[in-house]
């Protein structure tokens, strides 16, 4: 807790009370190193400490509503009967049934509709290649395994949307400070398109990779594992690739073949999503394709 | 002698009226704080069970206002590089560093992102106890004997999708409404966890109890500690304001990427400042703020 933060008096009662509480449980031979010393004093003027301690702690218990109902009430009043309706609105779910309930792949789009949605992005640029993008995918999977595995988002610049990088590297922040690592290594061994649209807006293609490998995460202070295990296994994953829909596949390549879509320069970016030669701005969209969104099969 | 004795009466029926006194408080709380809990507890679980129901019954939300495109020229033309994705980014970002407010304690990021108006409404109050809890319970003394120290709550995974800009207000005071959808999961590493989580979503009285009960017998057993799994999902509508007359910087993308006063790159996302020479960081979206946030019901 930040020093010298102010608490309201409800919260400083109710913290001092749980502060003595807890040095009391701690030296009454609840547990620990104290508690097995307390143990050993059994003479009688230790006997007659440990009743005494033992009426103090009684007492504590029961009086524990006394200090934990101003803070509660205070709360409440604060929330109200908007907080409890707001927290009903959230849908909440447990368990089994949370961790492997959402984030099925979606079913494949009928093949008719994929062509139909290749084509169009093909009648418009004649430099478009499936192939480019469904190699870029295989080698995305690399980059992201890399990028979770070490906590670093800066392996996925070069591709990823502005602000799915910068949710993906807050997120991989977020869980660095709540001690939640990823071990793994693994790799695409097969890439398909399975959706393909165009608006009048932008162009979208969804390929989903095969990967195989391992990956473990794991709670590192209790070392409790989290998901995943060291066997290997087979999973799915779906990447969106989106771009403007008036941009045009640059004559080197662009993003898919590493290259700066504006100057052509080898892509070398800034954390800005810059070009380091050009400083044109690569990963908004404008000019090329870029990843818009990264769904994992629940694992 | 007879002083002595009355006064000994005295004194044994005023510790006596003392200590029922006593009695009466510690009973009267005890019976209140059930009744609080219980009464929230019930409370909660009738309407999510009620929201269920009306959701199965009624289509949903309508989305954007049909005066949007309209605004939206006439906002470009007072301020030609407004760009609404940087509003739809800033839409994530808000959601997911309430999120990390909310699991870590720390509300710097959150801060620099929210109008001070923010913190009146609901969810302002809301994000600061809870962050105000998450800062106390990563405090506190740690002994791996006890089982509350091996108790975590920990961010797995969160995604703020589709992101859909739905109304605009031009004024003396611009306001911009995103609609955005979150999912969040986060694992309980804790004794009785999983009847821990299974309380939480509970959409019954009888699920509730069951839970319930479960919860104390495994506290009592010292269960072994293990994970459980507890994921929310919903929509928000995120109100953005700036004053009218703002104008977006097409080079503040640029400058929230690298420190404009020394040119040093920020590493983190949730850094705030530079960590080189400790100039305040711009927003890649100018001087929108988050001003409040609604779940849509």
């Amino acid at each position: 807790m930040a020093a010298g933060e102010k608490l309201p008096l409800t919260e400083r009662i109710f913290y001092a009370y749980s502060g003595f509480s807890r040095w009391l449980f701690n030296t009454s031979g609840q547990s620990g190193a104290a508690g097995k010393r307390a143990n050993r004093n059994s003479t009688p003027w230790g006997c007659a400490i440990t009743l005494i301690r033992v009426v103090i702690v009684l007492g504590v218990v029961l009086l524990f509503p006394v200090f934990m109902l101003p803070m509660m009430l205070a709360r409440f009043a604060l929330v109200g009967r908007k907080g409890l309706r707001y927290g009903a609105s959230v849908a909440i779910v447990s368990g089994d049934a949370a961790r492997w309930g959402r984030g099925a792949m979606p079913a494949d789009e009928p093949v008719a509709r994929i062509r139909a949605g290749l084509a169009a992005i093909a009648t418009r640029d004649q430099g478009f290649r499936v192939r480019a993008l469904t190699d870029w995918a295989v080698g995305v999977t690399g980059l992201l395994c890399r990028s979770v595995v070490t906590g670093d988002a800066a392996w996925t610049r070069t591709f990823m949307a502005n602000g799915l990088y910068r949710a993906h590297q807050a997120l991989l922040e977020l869980r660095d400070r709540s001690d939640v690592t990823c071990e793994g290594s693994w790799q695409a061994v097969d890439a398909t398109v399975v959706g393909a649209s165009r608006s009048p807006l932008v162009e979208e293609v969804r390929v989903r990779v095969t990967c195989q490998g391992w990956r473990q995460e794991r709670h590192r202070p209790t070392g409790v594992p989290l998901r995943g295990g060291p066997d290997p296994g087979t999973w799915s994953e779906d990447l969106t690739f989106a771009r403007a829909a008036d941009a045009l596949t640059p004559p080197v390549g662009g993003l898919p073949a590493n290259r700066c879509p504006s100057c052509g320069a080898a892509i070398e970016l800034d954390p800005g999503g810059a070009c380091r030669y050009c400083q044109g701005i690569v990963t908004a969209g404008r000019h090329d394709w870029v990843l818009v969104s990264w769904q994992r099969e629940p694992w | 002698m007879v002083n002595g004795t009355v006064t000994g009466v005295l004194a044994e029926n005023g510790v006596g009226i003392a200590f029922g006194i006593i009695e009466a408080i510690v009973f009267a709380s005890w019976a209140l704080m059930f009744a609080v809990l219980l009464g929230i507890l019930v409370t909660v679980t009738v309407m999510r069970r009620r929201r269920l129901d009306r959701l199965a019954r009624t289509p949903p939300a309508p989305s954007a206002d049909p005066r949007l495109p309209a605004l939206l020229v006439e906002l470009r033309r007072s301020d030609p590089h407004f760009d609404p994705e940087l509003l739809l980014e800033a839409a994530q970002i808000a959601c997911l560093v309430m999120f990390a407010a909310q699991s870590t304690g720390d509300e710097q990021v959150i801060r620099h992102l929210a109008a001070p108006s923010f913190w009146r409404t609901f969810f302002g109050r809301y994000v600061r106890t809870q962050a105000r809890d998450a800062r106390v319970q990563r405090a506190a003394p740690k002994d791996p004997d006890r089982a509350s120290s091996r108790q975590a709550r920990l961010p797995v995974d969160y995604q703020a999708t589709a992101p859909e800009l739905i109304g605009l207000e031009l004024g003396p005071q611009q306001r911009a409404c995103v609609r955005v959808s979150f999912y969040q999961l986060r694992a309980v590493v804790a004794p009785g966890a999983r009847a821990q989580t299974a309380m939480a979503s509970a959409t019954s009285l009888s699920s509730l109890a069951v839970s319930l009960g479960a919860v104390v017998g495994e506290r009592l057993s010292e269960a072994a500690t293990g994970p459980s799994w507890l994921s929310w999902e919903g929509q928000y509508d995120l109100a953005f304001i700036r004053p009218g007359g703002s104008h977006t910087d097409p080079d503040a993308a640029v400058a929230s990427r690298t420190c404009t006063t020394c040119g040093a790159t920020y590493r983190s996302e949730l850094a705030t400042t530079c960590a080189n020479c400790k100039a305040s960081r711009p927003l890649p979206w100018g001087e929108w703020r988050l001003a409040d946030l609604t779940p849509v019901e």
